[in-house]
């Protein structure tokens, strides 16, 4: 109302008295000193003369580095925690008393729960990609004739990046999300003190087998995607004259173009996502301290974070192994 | 039996045995101050139990005490909660804290709880909370385990001790199967917290017969209450009995 009033009702200045908002008693001088126009944009320019010469510009501008750095070690500080969970739990499974039959009777429910439950979903998940994927690309080369491209086309997708990131994402919406949840009620309801009461460690018995069965079952779910994925495409490719090959030269096609880092960069964008995905689920769960407040926000939580997980894991992984991020060769 | 002041010093306890073992649970002059004030303060509490004893303590304090928390070298000493915390908590002559958190853990396992506020991990069903301790801490084959719980489920007016939901069961029901919990195996020390709440009186002699079957086998037993009828149930066997007085600090008193 007041910058209405002060500037007459002419747009642009209203627009640079509201990003200048902080600059108000800046212009309202000059604006009184001046004529109304000149006022306000002498008001706004002297505003930021002033922060420049009082030297509020630099500590606005540090304001928001400081802002950034903040975040930024907010955010490595989770990171490095949740990466510290997942190391703790690979040096606790190596040791045989970390595994009595309590806890190796909660990693078979969790494998079972989390791997074998979530099967049928990944083959039908396999067959639409499949489908879907393989009978574009193999359309699509045929159009720029280059059939020989098909079977690295099809590798690179599938075993690189879709296989992977599919399976992640599948135990994140069916596992991720419930193993949060679950921890997250167990640490409200005292359930957690009940344990250690009885002398049974929480990181060995909730979480270490939580990481591990998730981090197992996201690599044979991605097995089972990839291959089921190469399967339907090839069938359904085959039944409406997409291929003309025979399942031995197309599978020999395959094979013929993995090479030795597919099989390095499958494994830990498998297994160390999807323990990271166990690690970042535990955590996220075992951190909630008001139920009313936190529980209904866990869930979310730990699927943006998991995903997040999954994303920058992928990356680093082209990175390292493939000199790449997305298309641009970066060594 | 009359009241008498707490010394100043350590109470030598009066046994009617003197053994060389070290006391299975001893408190050398423990107090804390809490500031969770559910919890009342104890101050210099000094006890200790050997094996085979029997020690009750009557509480005044309408709070909940932190002596079995402290006992199984649980939360109350974590200086987070704590306003003050002083003195020496010892089980099996080793004091609390002064281990690796595995080995403290492992000798938890050796400690049978029925704590005031009933305790259960609410993703298993009953028969799995009370046959965790022992599927944990030892090599005992299940079904063994489990005729023993069956044996002592009779024994306490249940037909079984069933493998259904917590939410499932009756309170009564419940805090019997903790009774279960808490003596299978043959733990070394057992902590009763006001355990005959919410059970039926024609119940309270059994558990009565179990302390005394436990302590015969070596295992000490320290029975904190407010009801004079449950600690009446052992004055027998009981070789000390405290009180807790309503005073702030709170002290222990011998009752000879």
């Amino acid at each position: 109302m007041s910058i209405v009033a002060i500037v007459g009702l002419e747009p642009k200045f209203l627009a640079i008295a509201a990003v200048g908002g902080r600059c108000l008693p800046t212009i309202v001088r000059h604006m009184l000193a001046h004529r109304a126009t000149h006022g306000v944009v002498g008001g706004a320019l002297r505003c930021g003369r002033n922060d420049v010469v009082e030297g509020r510009w630099a500590e606005n501008s540090m304001s928001w580095l400081r802002r950034f750095g903040q975040v930024a070690t907010i955010v490595g500080g989770q990171a490095a925690y949740v990466v510290a969970v997942a190391v703790a739990v690979l040096w606790l499974a190596i040791w045989p008393s970390s595994w009595p039959r309590t806890v190796r009777q909660v990693f078979a429910r969790q494998m079972l729960f989390t791997g074998y439950d979530a099967i049928g979903f990944t083959l039908r998940v396999a067959f639409a990609v499949g489908l879907l994927v393989i009978v574009q690309v193999e359309l699509w080369l045929r159009a720029i004739a280059d059939l020989d491209f098909s079977g690295q086309l099809f590798l690179r997708i599938f075993l690189r990046e879709l296989g992977p990131f599919l399976a992640n994402l599948i135990v994140i919406i069916r596992s991720g999300t419930a193993i949060a949840t679950e921890l997250a009620r167990m640490k409200v309801d005292g359930d957690v003190e009940i344990l250690e009461a009885q002398g049974i460690d929480p990181m060995n018995y909730l979480v270490m087998p939580r990481v591990l069965g998730v981090g197992f079952s996201v690599f044979g779910l991605a097995v089972i995607l990839v291959s089921f994925a190469f399967v339907s495409g090839y069938v359904v490719g085959t039944m409406i004259g997409v291929f003309n090959a025979s399942p031995y030269d197309f599978l020999l096609g395959i094979m013929r173009q993995l090479e030795v880092e597919d099989v390095i960069f499958f494994i830990p964008k498998t297994l160390v996502t999807g323990m990271l995905i166990g690690a970042i689920c535990c955590v996220t769960g075992l951190e909630i301290q008001d139920r009313d407040v936190e529980m209904p926000q866990v869930a979310g939580r730990s699927a943006v974070l998991g995903l997040s997980a999954v994303f920058f894991v992928a990356m680093l992984l082209s990175l390292s192994v493939y000199g790449r991020v997305l298309i641009f060769q970066v060594f | 039996m009359t009241d008498s002041p707490v010394p100043e010093t350590p109470i030598e306890l009066d046994t009617p045995s003197v053994r060389k073992t070290p006391p299975i649970l001893r408190f050398d002059r423990v107090s804390v101050r809490l500031a969770d004030e559910r919890f009342s303060d104890v101050e210099q509490v000094c006890f200790e139990i050997k094996s085979g004893d029997v020690a009750t303590i009557r509480l005044t304090d309408r709070r909940d005490s932190p002596i079995p928390a402290l006992a199984i070298g649980d939360r109350p000493l974590e200086v987070s909660e704590t306003i003050g915390v002083s003195g020496t908590v010892e089980f099996d002559g080793r004091p609390w804290g002064s281990e690796g958190h595995g080995d403290e853990l492992a000798r938890r396992g050796q400690i049978g709880l029925v704590l005031g506020q009933p305790g259960w991990v609410n993703n298993l069903n009953v028969l799995e909370n009370v046959l965790l301790r022992q599927l944990h801490h030892t090599q005992r084959p299940r079904r063994e385990l489990l005729m023993e719980v069956q044996e002592m489920a009779y024994a306490i007016g249940l037909s079984e001790v069933a493998p259904r939901r917590i939410s499932a069961m009756g309170r009564s029901e419940l805090r019997r199967c903790e009774w279960v919990r808490a003596f299978l195996g043959n733990p070394r020390l057992i902590v009763l917290e006001r355990p005959c709440a919410l059970v039926e009186r024609e119940y309270w002699d059994a558990l009565s017969s179990w302390v005394k079957r436990a302590v015969g086998q070596g295992t000490a037993v320290l029975w904190l209450s407010r009801e004079p009828d449950e600690l009446n149930l052992v004055s027998d066997l009981a070789k000390v009995r405290y009180a807790m007085t309503d005073a702030i600090p709170s002290r222990l008193e011998v009752q000879r």
